[in-house]
């Protein structure tokens, strides 16, 4: 009944708020963002890249469709009434967004080293098997395998589907985490903000085509399984080491605040026993031990035969759930190890002769690939990087002040065990600079756990709320868009690339070598590629990148270095024919990472095709193969043939 | 006829023979859903499953390619799923993709291994033991009682 003693406007008001409905924001944000993405694309000058990457020609509408995203987001996080699905769908299609982008732009796959895996798997469906003393990826060959398979059953080539891998990869990513999240807690909000925050922060992590990228993905799962269904009761036994350092710890933590009690203000040092190292339970329950069991072991193994170090960081997580009290399988750990150290037997063959097994030396092991490159590079370069350590820097963050904001005896500490768990790999081994971008990679998951806490946590100001995480979520996509295309100058491959680069393995007589400035190049790319090995068994030599090749990092190349790096490839070539593929990939990268200083290439490349030792024998657009004739200059040089047509089919 | 279209065959008839158990068998006492998505996505994957043999010999690419991807990246991970239900679809699809990928990688080595290269005959051995699965399954879950009150569908 209307009080009719108020005033005019709150009778007014009130009929208006309660005919707008709770999800009418949400029917208008989530489509409007996604077609502001749709409507970006079109207008995308590819060519018009600067170094910046494709961040500097996408248009202002994919920005603002990133923040409609994030403010749908925002809106349905604070309000109570929107359920976890609403959510899921913003971050879907926020992954869409920021993932589904690049395949829809490049008509071929990003990253000069996806091709090698492209090769593999061709190599794999010709001939039906693999040549264990080609390379290491035939001595780990269950994704190339699987790979290989797909190719076949569908009908589609992988280079195809490998421009897909990467937003396929991305979900599976983004599932991982959910069903990790799921096996931590049963608030599904929570779940869904973990997941959404891991799509935000994930630029670093591996989404194309590779192993790993199949392997993180297949590492989460199995760590979610022991979670879950491996969870110990009272009187299991997997608890006795964790309480073996709770106690000591806990007698500690209160000695030094009964000594200090200003130490009390901090909220760090746990008072009770309970306090440390967290005592949220399991959101499941207990499964029968034989399916869970055989689940991760089925996950497990064909982790150890699709990758080499992915399997070290599972082992390292399963022990680490069974340290910290949260899994009751030691036996799993051990396991893994054992298919780990026999599969790698089964490869020693190759590897021994390739690689070493152990690196003990933590300061070089946390170094990152192209520590040894003595520029920083450009400007655009050194943001991109800065802009990939701000991210990992505020997530980072973000978990530690929702982890501390907890009531301490709801606090997940035992996450930071599994936060910190994966750098022990750095311990013993480097992977060749590429071990510090892998430990990012497994640590995230659980730090947008943490940090999921405080993303869902009840606020009386919900305005308030809604405008932070806004503006910090589209911070984030900013960030992500940065890294993770930022440095498109280089990743993207042109198609004039990708067809000299097969026009080399196909055209070129068996025993021929490929020289190159560096390994940016869309190389090996098809099943011939055995045929070009080098004398050591190695793919290729570039200036910038090969032992053999000194002195030149770091420095402008001129017209006088032409002739030695000359000899130096003929001596690398081992009595069979070089060829010397160049293309825009390379200069840009060379020139952006601080290899070479920029502009320098040019008199270099033009000194090098003037040279009579070398034969123009293919050119596409930017991109050209040169002979490395054997004779030295002096004798009659042959008349150039007459370039090819069209490319012929590439297998 | 071919080895690929004797095997395809069986798998059509096992799915059939699938979906016939389950009609005949006793539904599980869980209740489902009132829109049962995971049952349908379930009698679905088995469908496909058991027919993706014969698509993707004799279908257009068109067809073929959804049909294999589905048949091979979803259905081997569903039929071990489906005999652990997880209450949360998500959950289960991030489960079956990751037994699936599993299945995929461990199967491709042990053929690789073998020399024993034939993709389409494994899809459609893959079908003749998965699609009978998902079939009785799926059929299963759509007869189980419907939840009574606010039961959303799944997930």
């Amino acid at each position: 009944m209307v009080d009719l003693r108020r005033a005019p406007e709150e009778i007014r008001v009130r009929p208006l708020r309660r005919a707008v409905p709770w999800w009418a924001a949400h029917a208008v944000l989530l489509p409007a963002g996604l077609v502001l993405w749709v409507i970006s694309l079109p207008g995308v000058n590819l060519d018009a890249m600067t170094g910046f990457g494709l961040v500097s020609v996408l248009p202002v509408t994919y920005f603002v469709a990133l923040a409609v995203l994030c403010v749908g987001f925002a809106i349905a996080v604070v309000q109570r009434r929107s359920g976890h699905r609403l959510l899921l769908g913003y971050t879907v299609a926020t992954l869409a967004v920021l993932h589904a982008t690049s395949p829809l732009l490049y008509s071929t796959p990003r990253y000069p080293y996806v091709y090698k895996h492209i090769a593999v798997m061709r190599f794999i469906d010709r001939a039906g098997t693999v040549d264990r003393t080609v390379d290491i990826y035939h001595n780990w060959p269950g994704f190339f395998a699987a790979g290989a398979f797909v190719a076949r059953a569908t009908g589609v080539d992988p280079m195809a589907f490998a421009n897909w891998a990467d937003p396929l990869f991305a979900a599976c990513g983004a599932l991982g985490v959910y069903f990790v999240a799921r096996s931590l807690t049963a608030d599904r909000r929570r779940v869904a903000a973990a997941v959404w925050l891991y799509v935000l922060a994930s630029c670093t992590s591996q989404t194309y085509l590779a192993p790993q990228s199949l392997a993180f993905f297949l590492a989460l799962i199995v760590l979610g399984v022991a979670i879950r269904w491996l969870a110990p009761s009272r009187s299991d036994r997997s608890t006795l080491v964790l309480e073996a350092v709770d106690r000591p710890l806990t007698a500690l933590s209160r000695r030094l605040l009964q000594r200090w009690p200003v130490l009390r203000r901090i909220r760090l040092l746990p008072e009770l026993r309970a306090e440390f190292p967290g005592t949220v339970p399991p959101a499941a329950g207990r499964e029968r031990s034989p399916f869970a069991a055989a689940v991760l072991l089925l996950l497990s193994a064909a982790v150890v035969v699709s990758h080499q170090l992915s399997p070290v960081f599972m082992v390292v997580g399963l022990l680490a759930l069974f340290v910290l009290g949260r899994s009751r399988s030691w036996s799993s750990p051990v396991l893994v190890a054992v298919m780990m150290a026999a599969w790698v037997g089964v490869s020693y063959a190759y590897v021994s002769l390739h690689f070493s097994l152990f690196a003990f030396d933590l300061f070089s092991n946390v170094q990152g690939v192209r520590s040894d490159v003595p520029s920083a590079g450009s400007a655009a370069h050194q943001t991109v990087g800065t802009v990939a350590r701000l991210a990992t820097a505020g997530m980072l963050g973000l978990a530690a002040a929702a982890w501390w904001s907890a009531p301490r005896h709801r606090r997940e500490t035992f996450i930071w065990g599994l936060v910190s768990a994966p750098a022990l790999v750095l311990l013993v081994q480097s992977y060749g600079g590429e071990a510090i971008y892998r430990v990012t990679m497994f640590a995230l998951p659980w730090l947008c756990y943490l940090a999921s806490r405080i993303v869902v946590a009840p606020i009386a100001r919900r305005l308030l709320g809604a405008a932070v995480v806004s503006v910090a979520g589209t911070l984030g996509a900013v960030l992500f868009v940065v890294n993770y295309y930022g440095s498109d100058q280089f990743n993207r491959v042109r198609a004039e690339e990708v067809l000299a680069s097969a026009w080399f393995e196909t055209h070129t007589p068996p025993g021929s070598v490929l020289a190159y400035l560096n390994g940016n190049w869309p190389t090996p790319l098809t099943a011939e590629y055995p045929k070009h090995l080098n004398v050591d068994g190695n793919w290729g030599a570039g200036v910038f990148s090969d032992e053999r090749f000194t002195g030149y990092t770091g420095r402008a190349l001129t017209p006088a270095d032409v002739a030695p790096i000359l000899t130096t490839m003929r001596e690398m070539g081992g009595g069979g024919t070089v060829y010397i593929g160049i293309g825009p990939a390379q200069i840009s990268d060379a020139e952006q990472v601080g290899l070479t200083p920029p502009g320098s290439l040019g008199p270099f490349l033009a000194a090098l095709n003037a040279d009579p030792d070398t034969r123009l024998v293919f050119r596409d657009g930017d991109a050209y193969v040169l002979e490395l004739l054997p004779e030295p200059a002096g004798a009659a040089a042959p008349v150039a043939p007459p370039l090819p047509s069209p490319a012929p089919a590439i297998r | 006829m071919n080895v690929v279209d004797v095997l395809a065959s069986f798998a059509v008839v096992g799915a059939v023979a699938g979906g016939l158990r389950g009609l005949a068998g006793r539904p599980p006492a869980r209740p489902r859903p009132w829109l049962p998505v995971r049952d349908v996505l379930v009698l679905g994957l088995g469908a496909v499953s058991g027919t993706s043999a014969i698509v993707i010999v004799h279908a257009p690419p068109a067809l073929r390619i959804p049909v294999a991807a589905v048949a091979v990246l979803l259905a081997p991970g569903f039929s071990i799923v489906v005999f652990r239900h997880l209450g949360d679809l998500l959950d289960e699809l991030a489960l079956a993709l990751a037994l699936s990928f599993a299945v995929l990688v461990l199967l491709g080595a042990l053929v690789v291994s073998l020399r024993w290269w034939d993709p389409v005959a494994v899809a459609a051995v893959l079908g003749i033991v998965t699609a009978p699965i998902l079939t009785c399954h799926g059929v299963l879950g759509l007869r189980s009682p419907v939840l009574d009150g606010a039961g959303g569908a799944d997930g």
